[in-house]
């Protein structure tokens, strides 16, 4: 290493240093010519100190920021005392080997390994249960240890942004949640809550015309699960980027209405004060205080002197758009303070809370007439509320629906890429064919929860699914129309009749569901008409190309043939649109919905391993460790094997660790195939076939009624739809969804009322809402100190 | 345990300060070191889809020479390079293609996201997963300030999405941990984002270019104020929010300076810069680069050239990469991919060319420029990670032993064997950041005895 090099290090380890960080941005940021000199003074001792302690560090051979001190008076000793006699150099367990670790994780030696100790402390996976456990304090103090080297050496470790994404939530322990040990009085912390796309989205719709330049500043990752966490969201330079251009754009058409921008003379203080006034309460939803009035004043004088009315108005329009109330809503609660040390949210932050928990948007004017009234004070205010809603076929609920597309993830079946020939044309083009199985897994849930009865047993375990296909929807039409041609031609058409092809259509099911939740918007506006009607005839012409009578009521357009295949169905089953909703054999529930099977497969397999995956943590609570780094994830080619077979490469020990917990609940699944038909026979290849095994069993659940031998998915699925496990678990992720984080043992409370109430509502999920979004944990803040929000 | 939620935020939002701060501290350490010239280090990184196919860009000359257990290295400017990237021919001497460093430590498959420039598994099929660190790039970024110290330019966004146009997160570049980097994928709105300040010849621009100064000052003192009455453990959040304006400001300050430098390099606006023609849009984004290097707006530029599921419809071709990919269509999967080759090797010379034509210190552009094509799905469609060819053009500033020569590392698993984690340690060391070891380990390799992690000592001048 040359010379130079080594300064360098030197420099840079003084640049890694946090504390010294700010210092610098202070003395840079205000930077001009007289400072200047101050800088390279500082900079010049820097370099020589640095360079003093780096000859120092060389005297001593050792590196000068590993704190070894501490490494061999609390880690080494722990390390030999309690993982020694698994990870040493000849009982080398799971090829992890901790015998000789590097002390200096500060200069970047075993970060990976490192970061596996700390993971495996943190989540007391490790020493295994059974073993000698270290006492916490002595836990607590080599993973403090980890952390100020992992820092020192520039990395940081992602275990706790994990813990609080979703896919950590199941680390809380559930017997403890549930049982009622824990007084604790729930709460959320004291947070903000970036703005959501989908509320961006009607946000944009209030500015008009001038929107639709406007780009989503607030985009999600697209990632499996709930997305929308408060404490994920950040509004960084992305953000920003976006939100000035939007923001200019606004503002280039606002001052084209502005009487103040197209005046030369200078506005008076009351005029320019009302016109920021209006324009704050449009865009930031309340009064301006008189301080921020004062604040926009000022910037258009300023600005005005320097560029006149139109450019200093439409810096103020800008300024005013970029509030930071529309980029973080506000939940710090600024009401009333209790006795736990919890405020209660203000009035105006519970009307936000409640409108953006169901609807993506502002509150509506009863909501803030309620708060404005002081009426919304309280967990009966907000249950009253909540109920208002929910009861209001009027107000428009898109979260309700988008929980449960997050939670099964069948939305995601459209991004699954499925060979056209190998499927026989399913195809990708126009409205591809998963993306109808999502839309049709959505009327599923929908008209469960339209019936609020015991609805995650239906969701789990109904065989009535709504298979809508266009193409016989419209044969259906044509084949009415055929038969009432005369009449119809000559436009006389009897209410009877309208009500007699209306039944026919049996849209009762599918119809109402589509207009009363806004969900396809294919005919949502068909109504029997004899125009209505007309129309589709039109269409069936035009689609099929033909006048052949017997395609026209027989066939169905290219884009839809292969519709019917995945449940099952033949094509001469469905020259017609079958009855709403429709019973299918060997089906349960949503686990067993094509969309929800493409969604959890491969390009051209099943995936047992993602599907039980799912199951193990969506339905059972569990936790499975992210893919080990030297892991080979790749399953053995064999034309002679069913998928099962071959990932038996999984069940050596290593790899069985976590595989058992996710390959016996997915190979259950495997009675279907990747398209999600039900089979009993797997195709190999080359024509071969042989017969599927979906036996398997669970183990380990903690409950007798659970565990036990399965004779496939079916049966694996009813009897999870019996378990107070599996219900609790769903019950935790509607908890998740609506607070925008993961659970803490101090929700305790929170989600036993929230069980209880939806077992006494015979399993209605809108009385589960309601308790939820009345608990505590919804309603209550409390500021925390960031090192109490890991330690329960 | 005192390591909390809330450090990690300062940390990462200092980062993020840092980030944009260190570029006139460093300007003052070289300075301070006596180093007058201080000419930046260049880079661009090309990233295409669906894996480099090693066999493809490697000269007939070199093809099986190689021994599987030794490191292969030659004279590069007197063979003939394949047909496909006969457009490079003239920039021989400033070629290098590297090839057998494998990267296992990645995710395989359609796209190894971050794992490609920050070496680490992570994502899935459709997301690109957690990021723990920043990207090679942004390490690079950080080195080399400018006004945009990283500019990321796009064709298509994620691997495998359809998304297009508007600012984009395709899951490859990132400036810290959980800190994902965006990248704009309208060649129009690009064009006035780095050249807006200064081409508009319109006085009201200039005054409102001017005038923008006062909302950012707006915004940084407003934000301040409000952030005192935000609990401590969710100031990170309005930090983050600050430092965007912060950004923004600084940069302010520095386009106005620059004026007379940027209007002189903007290349001239016309519909090039709206086309809907993929290639077109790749000559866009490429000017826009070349233009943005030439004018001191960025040193590091980062160009998503394309994804699985683009079809280069203009060079003739009927199918998608992912088709490709998967042998289907009318042409055979090496014919198509040697047309691409050929397209994507114009564009890196057109590149090289218009740096070359620039004088800088005693040579030009081109010599201080490193710009590397590389795919975030390593060497194929499915990309396995057993090795991850690299083209580079450019002299890099003489820092590496690089330009000229072909280089075939040993196969993976032999003897001597080397990996990406190397590399990239290799030139952030030769750039001024002397880590150790950037990257995951390989830890089959390790456990098998070939201990691998550190830089490429045989490129270091």
């Amino acid at each position: 290493m040359s010379r130079d090099r080594e300064i360098n290090a030197a420099r840079r380890g003084l640049q890694a240093d946090a504390d010294f960080q700010p210092q610098i941005a202070l003395l840079t940021k205000t930077l001009n010519t007289s400072v200047f000199c101050l800088v390279m003074v500082l900079t010049a001792n820097l370099l020589c100190s640095s360079n003093l302690l780096f000859a120092q560090a060389d005297q001593a051979t050792t590196p000068i920021f590993a704190d070894k001190k501490a490494f061999d008076e609390t880690v080494s000793p722990f390390l030999r005392k309690y993982c020694a006699d698994c990870h040493g150099e000849i009982s080398n367990e799971s090829d992890v080997v901790l015998s000789s670790i590097s002390f200096d994780l500060a200069s970047g030696h075993d970060i990976e390994l490192w970061n596996t100790v700390l993971r495996q402390l943190h989540v007391e996976e490790m020493p295994p249960t059974g073993s000698d456990q270290p006492e916490q304090h002595e836990r607590d103090a080599v993973m403090l240890w980890i952390n100020a080297e992992l820092k020192k050496s520039g990395n940081v470790s992602d275990l706790y942004s994990k813990l609080e994404s979703p896919s950590f939530g199941n680390y809380v322990n559930r017997e403890k949640l549930f049982s009622g040990e824990i007084t604790a009085e729930p709460f959320s912390p004291a947070r903000l809550w970036r703005t959501s796309p989908d509320v961006f989205e009607n946000v944009k719709s209030s500015y008009g015309q001038v929107a639709q330049d406007f780009r989503q500043p607030f985009p999600l990752e697209d990632k499996v699960g709930i997305k929308d966490y408060a404490n994920l969201l950040f509004a960084d330079s992305a953000v920003v980027s976006v939100l000035m251009s939007n923001a200019a754009c606004a503002a280039d058409e606002l001052i084209k209405h502005s009487p103040i921008a197209s005046s030369d003379i200078s506005p008076s203080d009351d005029t320019l004060a009302s016109a920021i006034s209006e324009h704050f309460s449009k865009v930031v939803y309340r009064e301006p205080l008189q301080e921020e009035i004062r604040k926009y004043s000022e910037l258009f004088r300023k600005s005005a002197k320097e560029g006149g009315n139109a450019e200093a108005m439409r810096l103020v329009l800008m300024a005013v758009m970029l509030h930071h109330e529309s980029v973080y809503r506000v939940e710090i609660g600024l009401g009333k303070a209790d006795a736990h040390g919890r405020r209660i949210l203000s009035s105006t932050e519970m009307a936000f809370a409640i409108a953006f928990a169901l609807t993506d948007r502002r509150p509506d004017a009863a909501l803030l007439q309620a708060a404005e009234a002081g009426k919304l004070n309280s967990s009966t205010d907000a249950q009253f509320q909540v109920a208002r809603i929910l009861q209001n076929d009027a107000i428009n609920k898109p979260r309700i629906l988008r929980f449960f597309q997050e939670f099964f993830g069948y939305t995601r079946a459209h991004k699954v890429f499925k060979d056209e020939n190998r499927s026989g044309g399913f195809a990708y083009y126009g409205e591809n064919y998963p993306a109808m199985y999502e839309k049709d897994a959505d009327f599923f849930v929908m008209n469960i929860l339209e019936k609020d009865k015991d609805v995650f047993r239906q969701l789990l375990t109904s065989d009535e699914y709504c298979i809508f296909n266009r193409a016989t929807f419209r044969n259906t039409v044509y084949d009415f129309y055929k038969k009432n041609q005369q009449q119809l031609d000559q436009g006389e058409f009897p209410e009877v009749k309208q009500k007699e092809l209306l039944q026919r259509l049996n849209l009762k099911g599918w119809h109402e569901l589509n207009v009363k939740y806004n969900l396809h918007n294919f005919n949502k506006g068909f109504n029997g008409s004899v125009a209505a009607i007309k129309q589709i005839v039109q269409e069936q012409y035009s689609w099929m190309d033909t006048k052949d009578e017997n395609i026209l009521l027989h066939r169905m357009q290219a884009l839809y043939t292969k519709y019917p295949m995945v449940y099952d169905l033949r094509d001469d089953e469905q020259d017609f649109l079958l009855p709403q909703p429709y019973k299918r054999p060997h089906r349960a529930g949503m686990l067993t919905h094509p969309a929800w099977l493409i969604a959890h497969s491969l390009n051209d397999s099943t995936d047992p391993i993602r599907r039980g995956k799912w199951v193990r943590e969506r339905l059972l609570g569990g936790v499975i460790p992210d893919i080990p780094i030297t892991v080979d994830a790749s399953i053995p080619e064999d034309h002679t094997k069913t998928l099962r077979e071959r990932l038996q490469k999984t069940e050596n020990a290593e790899c069985w660790r976590c595989h058992r917990k996710m390959n016996p609940l997915g190979y259950a699944f495997e009675i279907y195939d990747d398209f999600g038909r039900y089979r009993t026979e797997e195709s190999l290849g080359k024509g071969d076939t042989k017969p599927v095994n979906p036996k398997s069993e669970l183990v380990g659940t903690g409950e007798k009624e659970l565990d036990g031998e399965f004779k496939d998915a079916l049966e694996m699925i009813h009897r999870l739809a019996e378990s107070d496990k599996v219900r609790q678990c769903m019950i935790r992720h509607v908890f998740r969804y609506f607070m925008g984080r993961n659970e803490l043992l101090t929700d305790s409370k929170t989600l036993i009322s929230a069980d209880r109430a939806y077992l006494a509502s015979g399993g209605s999920f809108n009385a589960l809402l309601i308790s939820i979004l009345s608990s505590d944990s919804f309603l209550y803040r409390k500021v925390l100190e960031s090192s109490t929000r890991h330690s329960p | 345990m005192n390591f909390t939620r809330r450090d990690t935020l300062k940390s990462l939002s200092l980062g993020a300060g840092a980030f944009l701060l260190s570029p006139f501290l460093r300007q003052v350490e070289l300075q301070a070191a006596g180093n007058s010239i201080a000419i930046p280090n260049r880079f661009v990184f090309v990233v295409k889809s669906s894996g480099i196919i090693p066999d493809a860009s490697t000269p007939d000359a070199f093809k099986g020479k190689d021994s599987s257990s030794s490191l292969f290295s030659q004279d590069l400017t007197n063979v003939s390079l394949p047909s496909s990237m006969h457009a490079l021919e003239p920039f021989k001497d400033q070629l290098s293609i590297v090839q057998g460093l494998s990267g296992k430590m990645c995710r395989g498959g359609h796209s190894s996201w971050f794992g490609m420039l920050g070496v680490y598994m992570t994502g899935g099929e459709f997301d690109a997963g957690a990021i723990i660190r920043a990207t090679a790039d942004a390490e690079l970024a950080k080195l080399n300030p400018a006004p945009f110290n990283h500019l990321g330019l796009a064709i298509r966004g994620k691997a495998l999405s359809s998304d297009y146009g508007g600012t984009m997160y395709p899951g490859i570049t990132a400036v810290g941990p959980g800190q994902e980097l965006p990248f704009q994928g309208s060649p129009d709105i690009a064009y006035q984002q780095l050249f807006g300040s200064a081409v508009s010849s319109s006085n009201g621009a200039e005054k409102r270019f001017r005038l923008q100064g006062n909302l950012l000052d707006f915004m940084v003192d407003d934000i301040k104020k409000v952030t005192r009455a935000i609990p401590s453990s969710e100031q990170g959040k309005m930090d983050a929010y600050l430092n965007a304006f912060e950004e923004l400001q600084t940069r302010h300050s520095k386009l106005s300076s620059m004026k007379d430098q940027v209007a002189a390099n903007a290349p001239g606006y016309s519909d090039k810069f709206t086309s809907l023609v993929e290639e077109v849009r790749q000559e866009a984004q490429f000017d826009l680069a070349t233009a943005a290097l030439i004018a001191g707006l960025t040193n590091v530029v980062t160009i998503r050239l394309d994804n699985v599921d683009m079809t280069y419809k203009k060079l003739g071709i009927d199918e998608h990469n992912h088709g490709i990919g998967h042998n289907e269509g009318t042409k055979s999967q090496t014919e198509y991919r040697d047309i691409i080759q050929r397209h994507h090797s114009e564009l890196l010379a057109t590149m090289a060319r218009k740096l070359r034509a620039v004088p800088e210190g005693d040579g030009d552009m081109l010599d201080n420029t490193m710009i590397i094509f590389l795919s975030d799905s390593s060497d194929n469609h499915h990309g396995s990670g057993m090795e991850w060819p690299y083209l580079i053009v450019g002299g890099g500033g003489g820092k590496l032993k690089l330009p000229g020569r072909y280089l075939r590392y040993p196969k993976y698993g032999e003897k001597g064997c080397r990996t990406i984690g190397d590399w990239w340690t290799t030139l952030l060391n030769a750039y001024g950041n002397p880590i150790k070891y950037y990257g995951n380990e390989d830890l089959v390799l390790k456990q098998n005895g070939c201990s691998h992690a550190g830089p490429l000592e045989e490129l270091l001048v």
